[in-house]
């Protein structure tokens, strides 16, 4: 382990005492309002191509990897925890984005097949310092062109956020805690299967049409 | 009146309500979790408040149109569960 991931452990342990707690995630905002989405799913699930085709088509972003979640007012709310993008050289192929020289980064350590982008160059002013989740998109990559989106239950989302969340088995001191702000989260949220198909990738401006079709509640 | 005592949820079991009626149950020890109908979450709230068999009986007969008869099997089945999983004492 690095001593980068090191600390970065002491930091989530030390935040999950303060009532803070990380989900692997990535956020996003619809154009025109305060609603978050929140993406979520294990690494290659399309957090970070999904959140380049929201930001191309005018969404704000958080991040597209990692978030940390808090109440507030008896509110969930999701903050950036990771400003920078690591996406898939493959990904970065297929995306035609302006200015991607300019934003490309060193390789990814953890994964030789990615790149760092900064998205503050590609999507100047879209950052979003916070967002109130009302979305939550449970993502995964099938091998089919056309995207389904499927609504889930209350428990089934609850099901599948206490799996992204391991220190909610692990880290008994806070574990009360941390379930109630994940129920909370449930509560103010309409929770989706998003099985993402290729059209996502090919038709510009479909995922963006398909995420705010599901946020009209 | 005589009582019967209620079983009562164990500490490292966590309960979670959500809006649409059905809860789940999250056994910190077993790293386990269990999904709640509309039924065992009026009971595992009641158990919650130590309530006694014949309490629980009445929340439920409360709150739907069952006989005294039906309520009670529902309440015992759930019990019945809760304790085979361990969830209670």
């Amino acid at each position: 382990m690095s001593l980068g991931n090191i600390l970065a452990n002491g930091v989530q342990i030390a935040l999950r005492r303060c009532g803070i707690y990380k989900l692997h995630a990535a956020g996003v905002v619809k154009p025109g309002s305060d609603k978050g989405a929140l993406i979520i799913g294990d690494s290659g699930c399309g957090k970070s191509t999904l959140t380049i085709e929201l930001a191309s088509s005018g969404w704000r972003y958080l991040s597209d990897d990692a978030l940390i979640l808090s109440e507030n007012c008896g509110v969930v709310e999701a903050h950036g925890y990771r400003r920078r993008f690591a996406l898939l050289q493959a990904s970065l192929d297929e995306n035609r984005l302006s200015r991607l020289a300019e934003a490309l980064g060193d390789p990814f350590a953890a994964n030789a097949n990615k790149r760092w982008i900064d998205p503050a160059v590609l999507f100047p002013n879209r950052f979003a310092e916070r967002c109130i989740p009302r979305a939550l998109f449970f993502s995964d990559i099938r091998e089919r062109f056309q995207t389904t989106v499927v609504k889930l239950s209350q428990s089934e989302v609850m099901k599948l956020l206490i799996r992204q969340c391991p220190p909610t088995h692990f880290d008994l001191p806070e574990a009360r805690q941390h379930l109630r702000l994940l129920a909370q989260l449930v509560n103010q949220c309409v929770g989706y299967q998003l099985m993402a198909g290729t059209d996502i990738l090919t038709e510009r401006g479909r995922a963006s049409a398909l995420l705010a079709s599901h946020m009209q509640q | 009146m005589s009582t019967i005592t209620a079983p009562v949820p164990l500490n490292h079991v966590i309960f979670s309500g959500f809006d649409d009626g059905e809860g789940m149950l999250v056994d910190l020890q077993k790293k386990s979790y269990y999904q709640l109908n509309e039924t065992a979450v009026l009971v595992w709230q009641c158990l919650e408040k130590r309530l006694s068999f014949e309490e629980v009986i009445n929340k439920v007969l409360a709150v739907y149109e069952v006989s005294a008869e039906h309520a009670a099997a529902s309440v015992e089945n759930i019990l019945r569960q809760l304790c085979a999983r361990e969830l209670v004492r």
